[in-house]
């Protein structure tokens, strides 16, 4: 059965399709609440939050096809929630060993793992949700900015400036502490 | 530096490798808490889609008087008949293309109706209501005609009525994807639409009265922003993103281009021939044109580099339509990014974007007012805001700007006294000003 399919019949109580859409997006969720809150904790909780809710709320869910991006949503306002709460939290390193690929072969010599997650760190929450959202999940800017509840161009400035930002740390250069937002428009 | 398309190519990898997606061992966990969780019905969230104020202006107060209210029906048909008898034998008046109007009405949207108010100072009405999802209206340059977005089955079509919201019919057979680019052509027959059904963006000529849209042939170019060339509106600006090239260090990067498009196809579209200003991205670089009022010149966005600062500058250039001759406009301050140019009515003005960013110090966004000639350089008008989006137009009229502060508030900007005032209501989707014959 399609998507669409399973995602209808969730909506009216079938707990069964909601196991295959949740067993199918979990992964991909969990890699994304990582990315984006640094805490393996955290992102459980976030994760856990977001697909309860998710199956609470699924009948109220108009359009069906937006599923996967309605879940978007719902990940990254738990993870901004967790944030919120946890704020006075230190966060811990993260990556676990078992997580880290044991080989060398790290996508290509133009990003460095460590220097990324170095840049990622120093980027604010918000921040990180949206290079997360965008690059990540492949979500269209114009939904990352429905999904944070921000203006097209926020979302946009916001990720010109993180991209610029963790380049910076990419390359090895100092890394600038990112306070809360830049404005303007981008195209 | 690593080149910024080349970091943003590799960066969905690199997070795919940072985080090592697997499937976690809480999902049993998760489930069990949902099998134990009872979900909402579908109707909890009807609310969302009854806007509050417009609803209760249509519930009536009092017991209606069906009689008294049938004659005056009766009237007003009557009435209506005999305008419509006395107006159609009229020439219509409506607007020249380009330059200064009469102000009209505002449409905008409210929880998927079209609203109209006649003044920034007049009640709101419901023009298309009902159970579909219309959205994000736009007046055509003659104020005779609609375009508007109307949802059906998850997806969004484009959409064009009358002014009166009569006529409604579907314009272009593909939903709207992403990124859509929608403008009017200056005869109101037709319109110019970037739109990536399938992620692939493609430039169509679409017909308002539903004939069939006609796709652009841009060679493989794929086009982001459209701006209509005045002083006739036979040829587009189109900005493209051209594909892959090498530097000379071998290094790709992606050219940012802007073509002149004869939209009825009797030359081949023509290359600017700017600079590409390779500095930050495809996604940034070279960007926001807009023409000149002769149709001679460009303005447009360049994202110049900055010492110690990796987001570099933006400044707003001016380009002969041949390329030649691109010259930086006046500039704010050098912590100040100047950008997003929008010609005002008569072609004297420029209104633009100033901002600095967060981590600089009294981060701001403020809009100004900068003369095309290059005269001078921009004065800033109106609220200073902070962590805010602005959106911006000139009044047709070209004595006002109105501008939307976040989705909180509307205020009307006297460019010349840089004074401004409140409107007192606000909207989630900007309104668009209908221009009126003089």
């Amino acid at each position: 059965m399609d998507q669409r399919g399973l995602v209808e019949r969730a909506q009216r109580g079938d707990h069964d399709a909601f196991a295959v859409l949740a067993s199918g997006s979990i992964a991909r969720l969990d890699a994304a609440a990582r990315l984006i809150l640094r805490d393996g904790e955290l992102a459980r909780d976030a994760v856990q939050e977001a697909m309860v809710r998710s199956w609470r709320d699924l009948p109220t869910l108009r359009d069906v096809d937006r599923f996967d991006a309605w879940l978007h949503r719902l990940l990254v306002n738990a993870c901004l929630d967790m944030m919120r709460r946890r704020r006075r939290r230190a966060i811990e390193v993260e990556l676990t060993p078992i997580l880290i690929p044991m080989t060398a072969d790290f996508t290509s010599d133009v990003v460095d793992r460590d220097l990324l997650d170095r840049g990622l760190r120093a980027l604010e929450p918000s921040w990180r949700a949206i290079v997360v959202l965008h690059y990540f999940l492949g979500m269209p800017l114009p939904e990352v900015a429905s999904a944070l509840g921000i203006p097209l161009g926020t979302a946009k400035s916001r990720l010109h400036r993180a991209i610029g930002l963790l380049r910076v740390t990419v390359d090895g250069d100092a890394v600038v502490e990112t306070p809360a937002v830049p404005e303007g428009r981008l195209a | 530096m690593t080149p910024i398309d080349t970091f943003e190519r590799h960066l969905p990898s690199a997070l795919t490798d940072l985080a090592v997606p697997a499937t976690p061992d809480y999902l049993t966990d998760i489930l069990g808490r949902t099998a134990a969780t009872r979900q909402r019905p579908a109707w909890a969230s009807i609310e969302r889609w009854l806007p509050v104020d417009i609803a209760r202006s249509r519930v009536p107060a009092t017991r209606v008087p069906w009689r008294q209210l049938g004659i005056l029906v009766a009237l007003a048909l009557l009435i209506s008949a005999m305008l419509a008898a006395y107006v159609g034998t009229r020439p219509t008046h409506v607007p020249p293309p380009f330059g200064p109007a009469e102000n009209g009405r505002l449409i905008y949207s409210v929880d998927g109706d079209i609203v109209i108010r006649d003044g920034l100072q007049t009640a709101p009405q419901v023009l298309i209501s009902g159970p579909s999802i219309d959205h994000d209206p736009g007046y055509s340059p003659d104020g005779t005609k609609l375009v508007y977005l109307s949802d059906e089955g998850g997806k969004a079509y484009l959409t064009s009525s009358m002014a009166d919201g009569s006529n409604a019919h579907r314009i272009m057979g593909d939903p709207i994807g992403d990124n859509v680019h929608v403008v009017w052509a200056p005869d109101s027959q037709r319109l110019a639409v970037v739109n990536d059904p399938q992620g692939i963006p493609q430039l169509s000529i679409v017909p308002v009265d539903g004939s069939g849209s006609r796709t652009v042939d841009l060679d493989g170019l794929r086009p982001t922003d459209i701006v209509w060339r005045p002083p006739d509106g036979h040829e587009l600006l189109v900005r493209v993103i051209k594909p892959t090239e090498l530097r000379a260090d071998q290094s790709p990067y992606t050219p940012i281009q802007f073509y002149v498009v004869d939209i009825d196809g009797s030359t081949a579209p023509r290359s600017v021939g700017i600079d590409p200003h390779d500095n930050f991205g495809p996604d940034w670089d070279n960007s926001g044109p807009d023409w000149s009022q002769d149709g001679k010149a460009i303005y447009y966005n360049v994202v110049d580099p900055a010492l110690g600062d990796p987001a570099g500058r933006y400044r707003i250039h001016r380009v002969n339509v041949d390329g030649t001759a691109d010259v930086v406009m006046p500039g704010p301050a050098p912590e100040v990014n100047e950008a997003w140019p929008i010609r005002s009515p008569d072609g004297k003005w420029l209104l633009v974007e100033h901002w600095t960013w967060a981590d600089q110090p009294d981060p701001h966004l403020s809009l100004a007012v900068l003369p095309t000639d290059g005269s001078a350089p921009a004065h800033d008008v109106g609220p200073k805001v902070v962590d805010q989006n602005v959106d911006r137009a000139w009044s047709p009229d070209g004595t006002r700007i109105l501008a939307r502060i976040g989705d909180t508030k509307i205020v009307s900007i006297d460019p010349v006294a840089a004074s401004y005032e409140e409107i007192g209501w606000s909207a989630t989707v900007f309104p668009d000003w209908q221009r009126r014959a003089r």
